[in-house]
């Protein structure tokens, strides 16, 4: 885990042990939205280090580094044709429930991000910016321990554009 | 965002595959509601009510049980994406919002 990976996650942490007595929504918002970020940089990196390299200088680095697009990864992990496995999919249901969590906390004026929850005039919790946190860690945990050449599939196929989208 | 209750079928696969890696005595209720998500799909909101707020998964086992939901739905040609929620006594929820504090 890279030092910016993880200190996100630290951040989304402590963005959500904030406020003692009663949480605030801005403060577990955040953490959800840094959490989700944790585990798109993972990727973003997994991407620049494996089809570039560190090594490099920024300026063939950052260009794939950004390639990554946050629908374009979503339906690259949770691909039902050819997937990649079951590492993948792991990594791919965390990003998803991720992905809803962080829209929901970026952009919806919902105490919940659940709507059946807002029915029911339940708010957002700490332990549930928690647990997301946690999903990300393991998710995270998991894009590391790819082996090499899956690493290499990844992402290629997260920064190669099919065909027909670059015709359009 | 409207929601509905999803079906007995679903809620029973949904059902099998917590049962398979939660402990019985530690769930509270399990809910099922079906709705749009955030890229405009159909998809199914899981709430699983704990006893304890000891029982709560770990983040690995979380991520065991959401790739074993969608194992379960897609055994029954479900393709919907089935979001996972805990909620446990003593949750500590956010301050309420300036439309509840009204």
């Amino acid at each position: 885990m890279s030092p910016l990976v993880e200190q996100l996650l630290e951040t989304a942490a402590a963005l959500a042990a904030l406020d003692q007595r009663r949480p605030r929504s801005a403060s577990l918002r955040r953490a959800v939205s840094t959490a989700y970020y944790a585990l798109f940089h993972s990727l973003a990196e997994l991407c620049a280090d494996t089809l570039v390299g560190w090594k490099q200088s920024w300026d063939v680095f950052t260009p794939i580094y950004r390639s990554l697009e946050h629908a374009r990864t979503l339906t690259v992990l949770t691909a039902r044709a050819d997937p990649l496995g079951e590492q993948i999919e792991r990594i791919g249901v965390a990003f998803r429930q991720l992905q809803e969590a962080r829209e929901w906390a970026d952009y919806n004026p919902e105490p919940h991000p659940d709507p059946r929850q807002t029915l029911d005039n339940i708010r957002f919790t700490r332990e549930a910016a928690q647990e997301l946190i946690d999903i990300a860690r393991d998710a995270i945990e998991a894009v590391d321990a790819l082996d090499p050449v899956l690493k290499l599939k990844l992402a290629a196929r997260l920064i190669a554009r099919p065909r027909k989208e670059v015709r359009r | 965002m409207s929601s509905t209750r999803a079906n007995r079928q679903v809620e029973r696969a949904i059902r099998s595959a917590i049962d398979r890696l939660i402990e019985k005595s530690a769930i509270d209720t399990v809910t099922v509601d079906s709705g749009e998500d955030h890229i405009g799909e159909q998809a199914l909101f899981v709430t699983v009510r704990l006893k304890s707020a000891k029982s709560r998964p770990s983040g690995h086992a979380s991520v065991s049980l959401l790739k074993a939901m969608q194992d379960a739905l897609r055994e029954i040609h479900d393709e919907r994406f089935a979001y996972l929620a805990f909620s446990a006594p003593d949750d500590q929820m956010a301050e309420p919002d300036r439309r509840m504090s009204a």
